[in-house]
């Protein structure tokens, strides 16, 4: 599916006065797909049809990412995206889900994890941030308000599309490059890019460590083992911390393991999804 | 053919220094997500843009100024009804996200698009040398400064686009373009290059009809009559602009030209969005101001 036939399925769901571009395929138990930066919920697209036969899958753009609220003038700070992801579950009628999340993604599932644990069936973390393992480097920069002074939209995404190859253990096909950076190809994209990368907040995974340990669902963390960007460590670190959590190590797959090991990924996420909930094992 | 100015504009994110903190107060005052390009035009003739802001700012906040550019939009409204239906949803499929930010980015042009044809007809009223306003002491409503919340962020696909097809496409736009940039909305628009493609078709037949190039007449009359009943002076002179050294007869020139193609947006603006909403829905303000409050020496009054 090309990034254009994923935007056409995109549905809206209007949030106080944000609005939201979302996904949602099949029926049955929910499954939340998170993304990351600099991507939007096109990320995803290879997973809809693995999942969408047997779950009620809803993959959300963050605002201020992908084809959501891209205005210049709210918080885009993976706290506000787990509060505006917690009203827009509600608003979707959504009492209790399995969330995954991929990057900054995964950031905000933790938080609504360790926030309100009662809303989560299952957590699945991919290549995740975590800890003080982000931001990195290259998004600091990106993040400066001067650069959109110094980049144009087009530089922009030429030089994204080249820090994102390096996230891949296998080169990535172009138009999947491009897809996901399609949304932020305009000028009003980059700058929602820019303030999206200068709300990365390390102190926002740092302040929910106590709290990790409150996630009673079973946890399932999935790591591209060759992530430049996110080492293993921190997925270890996490296996200790969340009671229910195990493990996985995806050898040759990079930070985006689901695109670069794609049935791997599958083959273990459909399999976690099938597990008993922990309310169902004590039973 | 109009003869088309080669100063380069200032693009909204090149901006800096003056025209950086002019462009936050259109911004602001004018209450958009982004800077229309005649700005970024009008920033390439040295200090014109400083300027005609320092003599039009107290219009441009005024109620008067928004109330103008209402009865203008609900005209327009009135005009496009004979012209016809485009019937493009039915031919262009979108989906529900796709037809949200189209419907989303046609507000935004429905409101901006009065607003400027006012604001240039003004303009060429004053550098003709008529006179607008009364006293300058008048006490005047203003209206809230700022985005409305629901206004999109308006996107624009870079004037040399990418995508071979676009290129292709907006170099065709430009061989009988009224003005010398790729038209924002067409840009906005471009964003769903079927739409866009299949839009221009349907447009052909009614922009070549009179009824369409007479409603725009209209348009642009009641534009100068509504410039001309703005309550604030706008001290923006040939004289004035030559004795800061400004090129007047091409900022005059491209003036014109804006004045001249704003009436036909408007009509085409209120024609795409008739596919959506009625008219009783599309003569009122997309985003009504509120008033701006009063401000006394530490506090709101």
């Amino acid at each position: 599916m090309n990034w254009r036939a994923y935007q056409a399925r995109q549905r809206i769901a209007e949030v106080g006065d944000r609005f939201i571009s979302y996904v949602e395929e099949g029926a049955g138990e929910t499954v939340v797909l998170l993304h990351g930066i600099p991507t939007w919920g096109y990320l995803w697209h290879p997973l809809l049809p693995v999942l969408g036969g047997s779950y009620r899958v809803l993959i959300p753009d963050l605002i201020g990412y992908g084809y959501s609220d891209k205005r210049d003038g709210f918080d885009r700070s993976i706290a506000r995206q787990a509060e505006t992801l917690d009203a827009w579950m509600e608003k979707m009628g959504i009492e209790r889900t399995t969330l995954v999340g991929h990057n900054a993604g995964g950031g905000a599932a933790l938080r609504l994890a360790s926030l309100f644990p009662k809303r989560i069936v299952r957590l699945c973390l991919i290549n995740s941030v975590c800890y003080d393992s982000w931001p990195i480097e290259a998004l600091l920069q990106f993040g400066h308000p001067e650069t959109r002074r110094r980049v144009s939209a087009w530089t922009a995404v030429l030089l994204l599309k080249q820090a994102l190859k390096m996230g891949f253990a296998s080169a990535p096909p172009d138009d999947l490059l491009d897809g996901l950076l399609a949304p932020y190809a305009t000028e009003t994209g980059k700058l929602s890019l820019i303030r999206n990368a200068v709300a990365l907040n390390t102190n926002q995974t740092m302040e929910i460590i106590p709290l990790l340990q409150r996630i009673a669902a079973p946890t399932l963390i999935l790591w591209g083992e060759e992530d430049p960007f996110q080492s293993a460590m921190y997925g270890e670190r996490l296996a200790w911390d969340i009671p229910a959590a195990r493990l996985i190590r995806i050898r040759r797959a990079g930070h985006f393991a689901m695109i670069d090991r794609p049935e791997e990924v599958e083959r273990h996420l459909v399999s976690f999804l099938s597990e008993p909930e922990i309310e169902e094992r004590a039973a | 053919m109009a003869i088309f100015n080669k100063t380069k504009p200032i693009p909204e994110q090149e901006a800096e220094g003056e025209i950086e903190q002019i462009y936050y107060e259109i911004r602001q005052t004018l209450r958009l997500t982004g800077v229309p390009q005649m700005f970024c035009n009008w920033a390439g003739y040295g200090r014109f843009l400083p300027l005609f802001w320092e003599a039009f700012q107290p219009t441009a906040e005024s109620r008067a100024f928004e109330a103008a550019s209402d009865r203008l939009r609900a005209m327009a409204v009135r005009e496009a009804e004979p012209l016809g239906k485009l019937d493009l949803p039915a031919s262009v499929p979108l989906g529900e996200g796709q037809r949200y930010h189209l419907c989303a980015s046609l507000d935004f042009y429905h409101y901006l698009y009065p607003k400027l044809l006012v604001l240039t007809s003004a303009v060429r009223l004053a550098l003709d040398g008529e006179r607008i306003g009364k006293a300058e002491t008048e006490e005047r409503e203003r209206i809230e400064r700022g985005a409305p919340a629901r206004m999109i962020a308006v996107e624009w696909v870079p004037e040399e686009p990418q995508e071979p097809h676009l290129r292709a496409l907006f170099e065709e736009i430009k061989k009988t373009a009224l003005l010398p940039n790729v038209r924002n909305d067409v840009r906005t628009l471009a964003l769903w290059p079927d739409y866009l493609i299949e839009a221009r078709k349907r447009f052909a037949p009614i922009i070549a009809g009179s009824a369409y190039q007479e409603a725009a007449e209209r348009l642009y009359e009641w534009a100068r009559k509504e410039a001309l009943d703005l309550p604030c002076p706008i001290p923006l002179s040939r004289e004035k602009l030559k004795a800061a050294g400004q090129e007047v007869e091409k900022v005059a020139a491209l003036t014109m030209q804006f004045e001249h193609a704003y009436p036909r947006f408007i009509l085409d603006i209120v024609l795409l969005e008739r596919e959506w909403k009625e008219p009783d829905e599309l003569i009122s303000s997309p985003f009504p101001a509120a008033t701006r409050p009063a401000v006394l020496a530490g506090g709101v009054e």
